[in-house]
């Protein structure tokens, strides 16, 4: 077991080196002086940065040595400084910004999952029914939908049309709410963006609950378990349910990094001042060292993401480990 | 006795003959055709391929074609085929959020431009682009999938290596770091809708890459797979003959949701500011009017239409491939 996970990890930081070589390599094969190019209509930039910069990415130098150098710098924690925010990127990026993109992806994650689990076991029992065809239908509807589209949608109705909710933004302005009242303030306005959240992602969950639900359905232990006569409750969530589960379980502990991610899209959308609006203000303010710190942190965050769920495939189901 | 036996061989033949024999193909067919859904997204795409196709050849507005008012005699009109008539410059102007009625069935957008003739263009563009990303994915997934799992070892290790960092990629923030690269290289956005076709396709090979190479892997097993290498047959023959055709089915049904999967990604791309853009018409552009809080306010001809359709489009896939999944293999995984 330990051998395992030790393994795992040592290709993970394999896939990580090329990752980070890749991402480096794609700036290198920029026009030699991008960062001129680049920099030239942001007065905000000061030819000291635009040196720095230079300088971090290794651009005097060969691509090999660059990218060694860089990396160094990256080990130690320097991903350069942002020029929209003027601080290290690492501090930009750990910052209450990604507690609020965490927030919320956690709770539309719990939300889905209550949803999913029990609608995925509704829709595996009654195969072919017509509760199965709605749920599998709006599931795939859900995977369907443009989420920028559906925002547009929900903001038309709920904030335009009927004016229940805030149209944008995290808080209402000119409002200095304190205590409880920030709290519920704060609430109404992560309401559609968690809808939308929750719309789009539940449709995957569903489809992979049932699909694992009717394999284990379909296995000899539940025909045993229904012909000694147990009750069709008894067979569903102490059999069937509980071996549902290790796939469920390994599913769900590999998404826990990716929580982390921020939704470019939807954050942008809703003004929420989270890492994936920072993101897409990184692209009107061509802020390239936030970008490939971004892209670097997405990349550990999805290797994490494979590396619990299968580490966690291996401990919850014995079966795993010896084949 | 004999008239009897004779009787009893007719029979026979005549239950044969009644027999009807379905090559694996046809059964894949006549299941795929028992499934509603798919029925209804076959039909779907194949109403929008029509409306892409045939539309802008009837429509007779142009893709990006300007149509201006004139205030004082309230004549509406083309700038591009009308040109005489922009010289009244005191009282002419751009045409824009036009209502709806016989001449523009939705109306001009916010550039004067006909929405339902942009609509046509739109469909086409996200059709065309994620069929050309679809196979240069395909191409590089299947290629490089079979190659490692035909010959496996090392290899097999340096691909799967290689999947799994392609895997890492963030791609939407990957496309916002190209796209800043692309304005650094002054890639005209004429041209920009092909290199973006090349650079999604090569960045999202690796998840056919591992579907194929776990399908070989399997094939490799299977007995018939052995007996025809008993058999001696020469690898040529073993992979177009045997393994390609046995991986066929997942590939298709990975193909047909990667349709649908790209048009939503360009078009996300597209309302970003990232994707295609002017002069093309794209479904995602089209939606980005509702960044205009009048326009998602007042004018929702404009964005639901693209929206709804892109919607469309996507769940056709969708359900085309859930079907051609359940029609080649029942109990293959979801």
């Amino acid at each position: 077991m330990r051998q395992y996970i030790i393994r795992r990890i040592l290709i993970s930081v394999l896939v990580l080196l090329g990752v980070s070589f890749l991402i480096y390599g794609m700036l290198r094969i920029m026009p030699s002086d991008f960062v001129d190019q680049l920099t030239a209509g942001n007065p905000k930039i000061t030819s000291e940065q635009k040196e720095a910069l230079k300088e971090a990415y290794g651009l005097n130098t060969g691509i090999l040595e660059g990218y060694v150098n860089w990396l160094g710098d990256a080990l130690h924690g320097d991903f350069g400084t942002s020029f929209t925010y003027r601080k290290p990127v690492t501090e930009v990026l750990f910052s209450s910004k990604l507690w609020v993109s965490f927030t919320l992806s956690a709770i539309a994650f719990v939300i889905e999952l209550i949803i999913a689990i029990p609608l995925g076991i509704i829709a595996a029992r009654k195969q072919y029914s017509k509760t199965d065809y709605a749920i599998v239908f709006c599931a795939l509807a859900g995977l369907s939908l443009p989420s920028f589209f559906f925002a547009a949608v929900l903001r038309r109705v709920f904030s335009i049309g009927l004016g229940w909710l805030p149209l944008s933004g995290m808080v209402t302005a000119k409002q200095n709410f304190t205590g409880l009242a920030h709290i519920a303030d704060m609430g109404m306005h992560f309401i559609l963006p968690i809808v939308v959240f929750v719309i789009l992602g539940v449709g995957s969950w569903l489809r992979y609950v049932r699909t694992n639900m009717l394999e284990v359905l379909n296995a000899d232990y539940v025909r045993t378990a229904r012909a000694k006569g147990l009750s069709e409750h008894k067979v569903i969530y102490k059999h069937a349910f509980r071996n549902t589960l290790i796939p469920i379980v390994t599913f769900i502990g590999g998404s826990i990094p990716g929580l982390f991610s921020g939704a470019i899209i939807t954050e942008s959308i809703f003004s929420i001042d989270g890492i994936g609006k920072a993101a897409i203000d990184a692209v009107h303010t061509n802020d390239i060292p936030f970008l490939m710190a971004y892209m670097m942190f997405l990349a550990v965050l999805t290797i994490l993401g494979t590396l619990i769920s299968d580490v966690l495939y291996a401990v919850v189901d014995p079966r795993v480990r010896y084949n | 006795m004999a008239e009897i036996q004779s009787i009893n061989e007719q029979e026979v033949i005549e239950h044969e003959k009644s027999q009807v024999v379905y090559t694996p193909g046809q059964l894949v067919i006549k299941r795929f055709f028992r499934n509603k859904l798919a029925i209804l997204g076959l039909g779907i795409i194949i109403a929008v391929v029509l409306f892409a196709v045939i539309g802008p050849m009837i429509s007779p507005h142009g893709e990006s074609e300007i149509f201006y008012k004139n205030d004082s005699t309230g004549e509406i009109f083309s700038g591009t085929k009308e040109p005489e008539k922009l010289k009244d410059i005191a009282n002419v102007g751009v045409y824009v959020k036009g209502e709806m009625d016989s001449q523009f069935w939705l109306g001009t957008d916010a550039n004067g431009m006909d929405t339902f003739t942009r609509l046509m263009y739109g469909c086409r563009i996200s059709l065309m682009f994620s069929i050309v990303v679809t196979i240069i994915e395909m191409l590089l997934g299947i290629t490089l999938g079979g190659i490692a799992g035909y010959y496996g070892g090392k290899v097999d290790m340096i691909i799967m290596r290689l999947v799994e960092i392609f895997y890492c990629i963030p791609f939407v923030p990957l496309m916002l770091l190209v796209s800043t690269m692309m304005v650094a290289f002054g890639i005209l956005p004429e041209q920009k809708i092909y290199w973006l076709m090349m650079i999604m396709g090569f960045f999202n090979w690796s998840g056919v890459a591992r579907m194929v190479r776990g399908q070989v892997l399997t094939i490799r097993e299977m007995d018939y797979m052995q007996a025809a290498e008993a058999g001696g047959i020469s690898v040529r023959r073993k992979i177009f003959k045997h393994l390609i055709p046995n991986a066929m089915p997942v590939i298709i049904v990975m193909a047909s949701m990667d349709l649908g999967s790209f048009i939503l990604t360009e078009s996300t791309l597209s309302y970003l500011g990232v994707g295609i853009s002017t002069p093309f018409a794209s479904l995602g552009t089209m939606i980005q009017a509702v960044n205009q809080s009048v326009i998602l306010k007042n004018y929702l001809n404009l964005w639901i239409p693209p929206g709804i359709m892109l919607l469309l489009i996507v769940l056709a896939f969708n359900f085309i491939g859930d079907g051609l999944r359940d029609a080649f293999d029942p109990k293959m995984k979801r």
